[in-house]
Parts: structure tokens; sequence; C-alpha cells
């Protein structure tokens, strides 16, 4: 059992919470300075008016960086996926010449979707279905069906595909609809400095997961933003993940950060001392042995999970974690990229999670979650999968990362995974909940500081 | 030779008279007529993922299991045939048509 309501001495909000009291001042793991955005509620109307979708849609969607997918799908000349964001649809597409480049999935034609399936190889050429207008990879006209029955005027005012901005960073591969935006880089602020070193463009996609949902795409995002949630939607990591000591870190650009420290008995359990089965399997998932450590107590059993993890990467292949902290290995280091994109990173895995709105509907949202991992080169590490994280849920066996699996588009809120489905459960009621006349608007803990930041950036964009 | 189809990956070969794509799906395998149902053209060199294939020219798609149709412009299934694994080698029944009974095909 744990007890989540202890009494805890006072916090200082403009001091907050460090996850790592012994952390090097000035090192990317260091608690970063405070910002005051005061206590006051949040409009709940602007996570159901469908004015503010437009706007957002007009000043937000429209005029920033998101994220379509992975360099690592489309690793072939002619390869191609499907990125949809609101009513737009993209392509995007490997040249021959190896560049990604982005396009509307639109025929200038009549206006037909050309791609409608997910993935996709063209041999040379992408053929609308409708009337056959063919277009090369890199987006120019090919052919016209029976040219000869179109006017002159009619040929010289046909074009290619529209290009729309695409650029990659870390294997993440982003798209934005202004044409004059910053680079990607500019965009991305803190990020690669603070996330290169974690090898992600190595990381290949285990899960891939599509869910509808009834809530807001802003309403489910803040679920994901802060883990004061912890203990009462997640009670099964209770036994080994912090839920206090969590670092909540905020950057420019709306970019912020928390750090849920891992691989120990929390002092809010009952008894801290004793090494739980959780945390014995947590060890045993790294191929290490609960018996090599017959002395080591509860609380600082993280102690043996490092020394698994450090060990693994040598037979694992995973040199570059000679380059991380014994924190970055095994802690969640969870970061949001603005606007719409969460990454739990804990080590040799990311979780990649985004939330798109609904193109006609404000309270609905497409929520995707894709869980990448490194390949290992020891057979006997299975990759673990967070979306059912404590549960024993492991990748195939034999793993290697290149046979690429479907998205799947889950039904029901079991199909996302034992743990995400808490908070598939959740989210809808508070959706709901928030549009009652009775509700003011959020009254936010300092846990939950990164929410206000990422609506301090969105109204930037709102406000332009 | 089973060796020669990766996982994620699919060979064309003839069976007879009939164009084949072998394919290997989570370590399975199987094989449909490499012939997209939408306008005749070969399947070969389109995207496997999971079981669903997709046709390099429209995107249409199939289900490699069944030869399901999956994706418009697909409108119509393609055909399918019963695989085995024989010596290293995948082996093909392929019916010919006229003929009594499927025919047994080693392929190479």
């Amino acid at each position: 059992m744990n007890k989540p309501n202890r009494l805890r001495p006072p916090v200082d909000h403009r001091v907050g919470i460090r996850s790592y009291p012994d952390m090097e001042p000035g090192s990317i793991a260091d608690k970063m300075p405070y910002v005051d955005y005061g206590t006051e509620l949040v409009d709940p109307r602007r996570y159901r008016d469908p004015a503010e979708a437009t706007r957002e849609w007009d000043k937000l969607w429209t005029k920033v960086w998101t994220l379509a997918g992975f360099s690592s799908d489309i690793p072939a000349p002619g390869d191609w996926f499907k990125y949809d964001l609101g009513h737009e649809s993209f392509v995007v597409v490997r040249g021959d010449d190896m560049v990604i480049r982005a396009f509307y999935n639109v025929c200038p034609h009549r206006g037909n979707q050309i791609v409608r399936s997910d993935f996709g190889s063209a041999n040379s050429c992408l053929q609308c279905s409708f009337h056959g207008w063919s277009f090369n990879i890199d987006g120019s006209l090919a052919s016209i069906k029976e040219p000869e029955t179109f006017r002159t005027e009619a040929l010289a005012q046909a074009t290619g595909l529209t290009p729309v901005r695409c650029e990659t960073w870390s294997g993440f591969i982003f798209i934005n609809m202004d044409n004059d935006a910053g680079p990607l880089l500019d965009f991305l602020g803190v990020l690669p400095e603070h996330l290169d070193r974690f090898r992600i463009e190595k990381m290949r996609v285990l899960e891939d997961i599509v869910y509808l949902y009834d809530a807001n795409w802003k309403t489910l995002q803040d679920a994901f933003l802060e883990f004061y949630h912890g203990d009462t939607v997640h009670p099964e990591l209770a036994s080994t993940m912090e839920t206090y000591f969590c670092q909540y870190d905020l950057y420019p650009k709306g970019i912020s950060r928390m750090i849920l420290p891992y691989g120990y008995a929390p002092d809010k359990l009952d008894d801290p001392e004793t090494v739980n089965e959780m945390l014995k399997m947590a060890l045993r998932q790294y191929c290490g042995d609960p018996s090599d450590w017959p002395d080591l107590k509860g609380y600082e059993y993280k102690t043996a999970i490092v020394a698994a993890k450090r060990r693994l990467s040598q037979t694992a292949g995973w040199h570059h974690f000679a380059g991380l902290s014994d924190d970055q290995i095994v802690d969640d280091w969870n970061y949001a990229i603005f606007p719409n994109v969460t990454l739990n990173i804990m080590g040799e895995s990311c979780l990649v999670q985004s939330f798109r709105p609904d193109p006609n509907d404000p309270a609905k949202s497409i929520w995707r979650s894709v869980m990448l991992n490194l390949p290992s080169a020891d057979p006997a590490f299975k990759p673990i999968v967070l979306s059912s994280m404590g549960q024993n849920v492991f990748g195939p066996d034999g793993w290697d990362g290149t046979a690429r699996p479907p998205i799947l588009y889950a039904k029901t809120p079991a199909e996302t995974g034992f743990i995400l489905a808490q908070d598939c459960e959740l989210i809808p009621p508070v959706q709901a909940g928030m549009r009652s006349r009775a509700f003011k608007g959020y009254n936010l803990s300092e846990q939950e500081i990164r929410i206000r930041h990422f609506l301090a950036e969105l109204d930037r964009y709102l406000d332009a | 030779m089973a060796a020669d189809v990766g996982a994620g990956k699919c060979i064309s070969c003839k069976v007879g008279r009939l164009e084949v794509l072998v394919c290997n799906a989570n370590g399975s395998f199987y094989a449909v007529e490499n012939r997209c149902s939408h306008l005749g053209k070969p399947l070969a060199g389109g995207r496997l993922i999971g079981t669903e294939l997709t046709c390099p020219f429209h995107s249409a798609s199939f289900d490699i299991r069944d030869g399901r149709n999956i994706c418009f412009p697909a409108s119509r299934p393609i055909r399918s045939f019963r695989t085995r694994l024989k010596n290293g080698f995948i082996e093909v029944a392929a019916p010919e048509l006229g003929s009594p009974g499927p025919r047994r095909n080693p392929v190479q």
C-alpha cells in the first residue's frame, strides 16, 4: 500500500522540487528557474469553444512545426507515409536523392487525395486514382492522361503537387504549413542539446496505436504534462516510480520537461525498505539478477537497475550510454515539444505521443502513441512497451526493428495498453465535467505548471 | 529459398504461368498473385507493413493472408495461395486451370 497523503514539509514554489539534490549546477539535469504564471483559474471555454478551435487552426496549426512521422519509416527511395492534421492531409516521401520531401496530399486536377493508406512505396511516380495524373516523387507533374483533350490554357495552368516545408531532427520528420517559418532547429530550442545524446534516430518503431478520443486535444495532453495524477491513475507504477520528487522544468518556446525517477521504492510506500516484486521484475527485464543484490534496500534499488542497464548496453550495442548519466539511462526524462508532442525517454526507449484536433469537433481529438526502442544486439533482452509498463508486456522475440508494425486503430481503451488505458478511461469524463456550469476552470498546483507554460506559448500564437 | 525472403519483404516469381509474390510477414510466408485487382499492375515493389501490401501505383492495398482488398482503389480481392516450408524452400500451391486439383511447384 502507499500513502500518497503523507505529511510533507512546505515547498517554496519559487524553489520547487528537485529530483537530484546533488545535481551539478548548469548541467542539463539542473532545475530551471521558476516562471511565475500566477494562480488565476484557466478558462474552460478554451477546451471546447468552436471559435477557439478555428483560431487555433488559423494561428497555430497552420504556422507551427508538427510531428509528421519517422525517418525510419521511409528508408528507401519511393517510400512514403501519409500524415493528416485537422482537415489537411500530407504525403511525406523519400526521394531518389534520399531527401525527404512533403506535399499536400491533393491532386491539382479535381482535388482527390492521392494516397489513401498509411504507408506505401512508389515505383517512380505517385498516381492519382481518379484520372491517372502522375507526379514524380519530387512533386513535379509527370503526365496527364489524354492531354490532347485539354485546352492549351488548361494545360498551361496544370501544376505538380504543392510542397510543404519539411525538416528532420533526430529521426523525427516535421512539417510546417507556413512557408515563411523559421528553421526547425530554432523551433526546437534546447531539445537537440538535451536529447541528441540519446540517439533517438537509432530507435525503431515497436508499437504504433491511434485512438479517437472524446476530449479536446489539450484536455488530453494536459494529463501527460504532469505526474501529480500518478498515485491515483497509475497505482501499479507506485512501487517502482517516483510521483512526488519529480522535477518540472520550463524552457523557452513552450518546451518543458518532467523528470520521473524510476527503479526504486519511493518514500511514500508503507515499506520502502523491502525490495518489492515489481522492482525485481524491473531488474530482470534488464537482464539483471536480484540474487546479485541481497543487501540492497528497496529505496536504493536504482543502483542495481543502473548496473544492469550499463552491462546490457555493452552486449546490446548501445555504446552511446557511456555518454549518458545513470539518471539518464534509468529515469523517465519526459519532454514536451510545443504544441502537441510528448516524449517519455527511458534510456533505450522513447514513447512518442501526439495529440491532434479532430477536423470538425473541438470535443474530440486523435491520440497517437508510438513506442520507439533501440534494437538490441543481445537476444536476451526483449524491448519493453511503456504503454503496458510493469505488466510484463514485451516486444516480439528477436525484434530487431526492421519490420515496421502497422498502425493499430484501437477501438477500445484496453487495446492501447494497460497503463495508457488508465488515461483513456480517465479523460472523457474530465472533458464532460469541464463543460459543467459549476466548473470555473483549472485551479493548478505547482506540479502542473507545465500546463500554464504550454498555454502561455499557445497564447503567444493566438494573440499574434 | 526461405532465407531470401526476409521479414517485411516480398519476392516475385513464376509458379506455372502465374506471377506470384511471396511475402514474409512476422516470420510467416504468404503468397498472392503479383497483380493488383485495380488496373492489373504488378504489386512487386509495393510496401508490406504487417500483413497489408500496398500497390506502388495507386496505393490500393490487400491483406496477403487471404488476398482481401483493404484500401481504395482496390474493389476486388486478389488471389492468394497456400504456402509451406520444405527443406528451406517455400512451396506455393497453385491450382492450374482445368486440372483436377492443386499442383505443387517448388519455388526457389
